[in-house]
């Protein structure tokens, strides 16, 4: 079984991480860098190599959804590390990245082959994806928020709003993907295009949340507080839809998406 | 801003008293054309608040950020109270969220703030690529609301259970009355693959589909890719899942949804604008 393989590519990829992250902190830029995407590029490996060895793409079960979370986390801190330089972000990014990694190995799931007729479909690479990859960004600005709240709670500076901005802007516009694709998806596979599923309720109210905060920033651009809660909420919501909604006992009765 | 929360509560008031007085939204009543009809009046009312903003106060506010941060806020406490409570309609007024009328009238005026912001950027369209972007998202956003909404009731969803060697021409709704589609449908054969451990790989229905012009159209219709003929999409829905392998029933779903290419053309809206968003960022006009 290829998962047996699962810890020791973890390792190596939390080692150079964990490299990557210290390097940061002393403001040795490029090595941490190149450690910190050496890593992620062994993670990377490992989810090509699972993709191989299943003849299917890892997407069908929790676990493997967070794979490719806690790859776009790293994804989403070599990005804001490279573009704004906040020597702290890719530490936050390993800690976020290695939780998942830790849940996964806690709670190993079975990977068979089978992949059931309706996710054969085109749009589940991409629907899978697009939502990973906006998680992992909106996990970065999570942090940004976690971090004003915390350390910045009077002097916030223009470059880490614009940054947490920027952060939700791409998050969201891939937020947006992810909804619409599974809304085309679902009219393929179902001819319904929204059918108010407790999975499709919970992705409306977290894309309302990330709506909510754009438009609060428009609204109040001095209030960073009540934005930076607003992100906090929205993590929450986002958190209860990925995986939180199969502890739901409103959506365990009637989810075609609890898996 | 707080003005906005108060009218979204008086909304939900309202909503409630409806909701005591008339009962729970009868969607059914919006068939075609009932919908046309208030399509038009929604359009005239966001016209008429668009052109005379400068001369009513409230006019102008429910197109700004004080109506649009509320009306968010007051759709997502809605959303979270209908995804905190299994949706089943026999558990009262919070079992069946999209008929109870304080939800519905929360989304209306959500609409119409994202219409009227709409009308707004559209004025300033060659301005910036986020104008750009602010159209597409708000415009496909409308559509999507406005035409899923009033095009429910002209949905049409039939199942119509197939006996291998047999033909079908009607369907039945949901509320379990016959209906004539049109079609005859006759299945072939009913395929069925499985996994080594039993789990199903694949279900589909070889038939011959004859349509109205009394041609014959063969087809092989699996989940994920249905078979369209005279405005009905034929959807892969079910088989006896107690026979499994050896199910010579096949249900399939029939679906004629006239309202669908509006909802797409917003969603593409939606999609484009998203794209923009995500190469622009959003309000670098305000530096």
């Amino acid at each position: 079984m290829i998962w047996e393989y699962f810890i020791w590519f973890a390792a190596v990829s939390a080692l150079l991480w964990i490299t990557g992250s210290a390097l940061a902190w002393r403001d040795r830029r490029s090595p941490a860098l190149v450690s910190y995407i050496a890593g992620t590029l062994v993670f990377f490996s490992f989810m090509i190599a699972m993709w191989v060895a299943l003849e299917r793409p890892p997407m069908r079960t929790m676990g493997e959804t967070r794979l490719w979370y806690s790859f776009f986390m790293a994804v989403a801190g070599i990005i804001v590390y490279s573009r704004w330089k906040y020597k702290w972000i890719l530490s936050f990014s390993t800690i976020m990245a290695l939780v998942y990694i830790t849940v996964n190995l806690l709670k190993p799931q079975i990977h068979t082959k089978s992949l059931m007729p309706a996710l054969q479909s085109p749009w589940f690479a991409p629907h899978v994806i697009v939502y990973m990859f906006s998680y992992g960004m909106l996990g970065a600005a999570t942090i940004m928020a976690l971090y004003v709240l915390i350390f910045k709670k009077d002097d916030v500076t223009a470059r880490e709003t614009s940054t947490t901005d920027n952060l939700v802007a791409t998050g969201l516009a891939f937020l947006t993907f992810g909804m619409l694709f599974g809304a085309l998806w679902a009219q393929e596979a179902w001819g319904t295009y929204w059918a108010w599923d407790p999975k499709e309720t919970w992705a409306a109210i977290t894309w309302l949340t990330y709506l909510l905060y754009v438009h609060y920033r428009i609204s109040r651009p001095k209030d960073h507080q009540t934005a930076m809660w607003i992100l906090i909420l929205a993590f929450i919501c986002l958190q209860i839809c990925w995986w939180g909604i199969n502890y739901l006992p409103s959506a365990h009765a009637t989810s075609v998406h609890v898996y | 801003m707080a003005g906005g929360f108060i009218f979204g509560g008086l909304l939900s008031v309202a909503g409630l008293l409806l909701q005591v007085v008339c009962g729970p939204v009868n969607w059914d009543v919006l068939a075609w054309p009932v919908n046309i009809i208030l399509l038009l009046v929604f359009i005239a009312l966001l016209l008429a608040f668009h052109f005379l903003k400068k001369k009513v106060g409230f006019f102008a506010w429910m197109a700004s950020s004080s109506a649009a941060v509320p009306s968010i806020a007051w759709a997502l406490f809605l959303t979270i109270v209908m995804g905190l409570t299994a949706q089943i309609p026999s558990r009262g007024w919070l079992g069946s969220m999209i008929t109870f009328w304080p939800f519905v009238l929360v989304y209306i005026w959500l609409t119409f703030v994202v219409g009227l912001v709409a009308l707004n950027h559209l004025g300033r369209l060659t301005r910036s690529w986020n104008e750009v972007a602010a159209v597409l998202n708000h415009l496909g956003l409308f559509v999507v609301l406005v035409c899923a909404t009033l095009g429910s009731a002209d949905k049409q969803t039939l199942d119509m259970t197939l006996t291998e060697g047999g033909s079908e021409t009607a369907g039945v709704r949901e509320d379990g009355k016959s209906v004539e589609t049109g079609l005859s449908v006759h299945l072939n054969d009913f395929i069925m693959e499985t996994y080594p451990n039993g789990m199903p790989k694949r279900f589909a229905s070889d038939v011959v589909v004859r349509d109205k012009s009394g041609a014959d159209i063969p087809g092989v219709i699996d989940v994920n890719k249905p078979m369209k003929v005279d405005g009905w999409k034929m959807y892969q829905y079910d088989y006896d899942s107690e026979a499994g392998v050896e199910s010579r029933i096949s249900v399939l779903q029939l679906v004629k949804d006239p309202w669908l290419p509006f909802v797409f053309a917003g969603i593409f809206m939606m999609l484009a604008g998203a794209f923009v968003m995500m190469i622009v960022g959003f309000k670098k006009e305000e530096k």
